[in-house]
């Protein structure tokens, strides 16, 4: 004889609503992470593409002859243009690739165009009644730079309905102001490919 | 569309008495929220509006709601009237909340991307029941308006917060949505149902498919965030992350030739000294959205062991088709047209953001039927079962009866949305010598005229025509002082046949004797 046993449809609506409620009790976990691993979450520009382009472009440049010469040039950096449709902040990585150059040792970097207001008014707030003008800076000191470091960034997305594909290039180059000779150029590429 | 379902073996009543026990215990654990009918509550409120009782209105979206912490709704629908009452830190307060609800959803997603059984009641009573979790295109535009009232108070620093936030909450609703849409797919292919509404017999196709529908990207991007992003992050000295924000603007808004302009002449604006001049952005909003309607339709339920088919009523929201949008005219000093783009449709948004909820909608709402339908048969089969008494058949007869009016009362469609947002959004943009401009808004309405104090290299201005009503905020700069006065309204004059109500002056706060004002 077999016997089947049925679970009383009360018994069911109680252990729904059980399920309900104790899914609302898992709270999420906070750790930190290493911040230079490996970032794959989205096909997005993301941290390792910044800390990539960053770290292969400064050794591409430590190369170069206007560089490498010895002689300390100073650089300003203007803005690198986002040509994608992401928004990516190119100044994040202008700025990795100027400290890593900064602590090289071999360049040195003059006030860029974006903070020529913040150093414009500190200099003519130094030159206030409110300072004591012996020691305070005086205006007409500034050194301009020698080399000017711009570039931009552009992407290719390609989509369909399982595959996303984008493609990175950043191009640098460091031009001479003087003479307008560029000195230097290089090009990086990222390709990211997520299957859904 | 086909969906079948077979009746378990007869237990006499036991199965829709079962079906009735179920629904009046989920409807009152419910409150009143399976017979609230969102539209007509907003209709009150719009007419507060209407007739200038700003704090009216308010008082009337939280006695609806009962003013709970986690009504998403309450909190979106306060906010705007508080904005429009010149309270932008209460907005803002509100806005933080709605914020945190949408935080609290995206937390839940990412924990439990399924959460099939967060809301069981909406497969038994009806949709309206459901946790109200925001339309996508709203989700996105809170963190919009986040950052329009910081711009009005001038701190422009967390308006670029604000922006940036909104550009993570599109990443992530598009992740969302994607594994939603594979996971409707998947389940309407396990019953064998097509979730289209083209199969509901005399569902308006025609209002969920229109061309300009057709031609949005997604239900949850929108040119308007995009442009503002890239205004934004320009006034800020940020090209490399305004340029991306206008480029998507365009694409999301094509063939507009003052979105074309903007990233066109970005590096001249740019890099250009300041000569005395202020780049004035106006964001003119009209309306209010075009909100769902409850409508009934009756499908056919087979039951598969009878071959019978049995009809139930069944409610799917509907969005009723809206009059034409003419963008209005913008003109500085009476007389100097300024160049205009309609940027946003929010009414298209809200059917595109319907079309894209449908086939969810459907399933949830085919699986009501089913049950229903075997219910309503087995009390058929009492009614006629010559075994019965005449007794228990009036007994079956009577409680068929219940069964399907309560059924009827019960099967209502969702009608709620964030319906304080404006319907349409033009912008206009143009470079005026810093300084105070007198300036005009012509639209079907009428002519609303105010002027503006320029004082910075930027500004932004946000206007509301609804309802015969107009109302403008403070002009905000990049580092203007804060403590600025609230909104207020301009002075608005009717036109031959206007289009809204008679038109008032408002007096928001404190009251003014001048008909025009200056802001500041």
């Amino acid at each position: 004889m077999t016997t089947t046993k049925r679970l009383p449809w009360a018994a069911a609506l109680l252990l729904a609503v059980t399920v309900v409620a104790v899914g609302g009790c898992a709270k999420p976990k906070t750790r930190y992470g290493d911040a230079g691993a490996v970032e794959t979450v989205t096909n997005q520009f993301g941290s390792t593409d910044l800390q990539m382009l960053a770290e292969q472009m400064t050794q591409s440049m430590l190369q170069a002859p206007a560089i490498a010469g010895g002689n300390l040039p100073i650089l300003t950096v203007q803005e690198v243009k986002n040509k994608t449709s992401e928004y990516i902040d190119t100044r994040a990585i202008t700025n990795r690739m100027r400290g890593t150059l900064q602590k090289s040792g071999r360049v040195r970097f003059a006030v860029d165009a974006a903070e020529m207001q913040r150093q414009k008014e500190e200099l003519e707030r130094q030159g206030s009644e409110l300072y004591d003008q012996d020691k305070a800076v005086r205006q007409g000191k500034m050194v301009g730079a020698g080399f000017r470091l711009g570039g931009e960034i552009t992407s290719i997305v390609k989509e369909t309905k399982d595959t996303k594909d984008v493609y990175y290039q950043l191009f640098l180059n460091l031009t001479n102001i003087e003479s307008g000779i560029e000195e230097w150029s290089d090009t990086k590429d990222i390709r990211k490919t997520t299957e859904r | 569309m086909l969906m079948t379902y077979s009746p378990a073996n007869g237990h006499g009543l036991a199965p829709a008495l079962r079906w009735l026990l179920i629904a009046v215990l989920f409807a009152s654990l419910s409150g009143c929220g399976a017979f609230r009918s969102y539209r007509t509550e907003m209709e009150d409120t719009l007419s507060r509006v209407a007739s200038g009782d700003l704090k009216g209105a308010q008082k009337i979206v939280k006695r609806n709601s009962g003013g709970e912490d986690t009504d998403l709704l309450f909190h979106l629908e306060t906010a705007e009237l508080r904005r429009l009452d010149g309270d932008l830190k209460g907005s803002f307060e509100a806005l933080s909340s709605a914020d945190a609800v949408i935080k609290a959803w995206e937390d839940a997603w990412r924990l439990n991307p399924t959460r099939s059984a967060a809301n069981f009641g909406s497969y038994l009573l009806n949709d309206r029941v459901r946790t109200y979790e925001g339309h996508d295109f709203e989700k996105v535009l809170v963190t919009t308006r986040m950052a329009m009232n910081h711009l009005a108070e001038g701190d422009w620093d967390n308006a670029r917060v604000a922006i940036k936030r909104t550009h993570e909450r599109e990443d992530l609703i598009a992740e969302i949505r994607a594994a939603e849409y594979r996971k409707v797919e998947e389940e309407a292919r396990a019953r064998g149902v097509n979730p289209s509404v083209r199969e509901i017999s005399g569902y308006p196709v025609q209002t969920l498919d229109t061309p300009e529908e057709n031609a949005l990207r997604n239900g949850y991007q929108n040119a308007l965030s995009h442009y503002l992003a890239g205004f934004v992050y320009e006034a800020l000295g940020e090209p490399s992350l305004s340029a991306p924000g206008y480029r998507k603007a365009i694409e999301l808004r094509p063939g507009q030739a003052l979105l074309e302009k903007a990233l066109a002449g970005l590096d001249d604006r740019v890099g250009a000294a300041d000569d005395g001049f202020c780049d004035v952005l106006m964001v003119i909003e009209t309306g209010s959205v075009a909100g769902r309607l409850s409508q009934s339709f009756s499908i056919p339920v087979p039951i598969v062991s009878s071959g019978v088919f049995i009809q139930i009523p069944v409610s799917f929201p509907v969005i009723p088709p809206e009059p034409p949008y003419v963008a209005p005219d913008v003109l500085i000093g009476h007389e100097r047209p300024v160049e205009v783009a309609h940027i946003l449709d929010l009414d298209t948004m809200a059917r595109r953001a319907l079309k894209d909820e449908m086939p969810a909608i459907m399933l949830r709402a085919f699986v009501r039927s089913a049950s229903k339908a075997v219910a309503q048969y087995q009390m058929q089969e009492q009614m006629t079962n010559r075994r019965r008494s005449q007794e228990e058949a009036l007994g079956s007869a009577l409680a068929l009866i219940a069964m399907q009016i309560g059924g009827a009362v019960l099967e209502q469609a969702d009608e709620r949305g964030w319906r304080m947002l404006p319907s349409q959004v033009t912008l206009a943009r143009v470079r005026l010598p810093r300084g105070q401009h007198a300036v005009s808004i012509r639209s079907s309405s009428g002519s609303t005229d105010f002027d503006v104090n320029l004082t910075a290299r930027h500004a932004l201005v946000a206007v509301r025509l609804l309802r015969g009503r107009a109302f403008v905020s403070p002009v905000g700069a990049p580092g203007m002082a804060p403590g600025v006065p609230g909104l207020q309204s301009a002075h608005a004059v009717t036109a031959d046949e206007p289009l809204y109500a008679e038109v008032d002056t408002l007096e928001f706060p404190p009251p003014r004797s001048p008909s025009r004002r200056t802001v500041q």
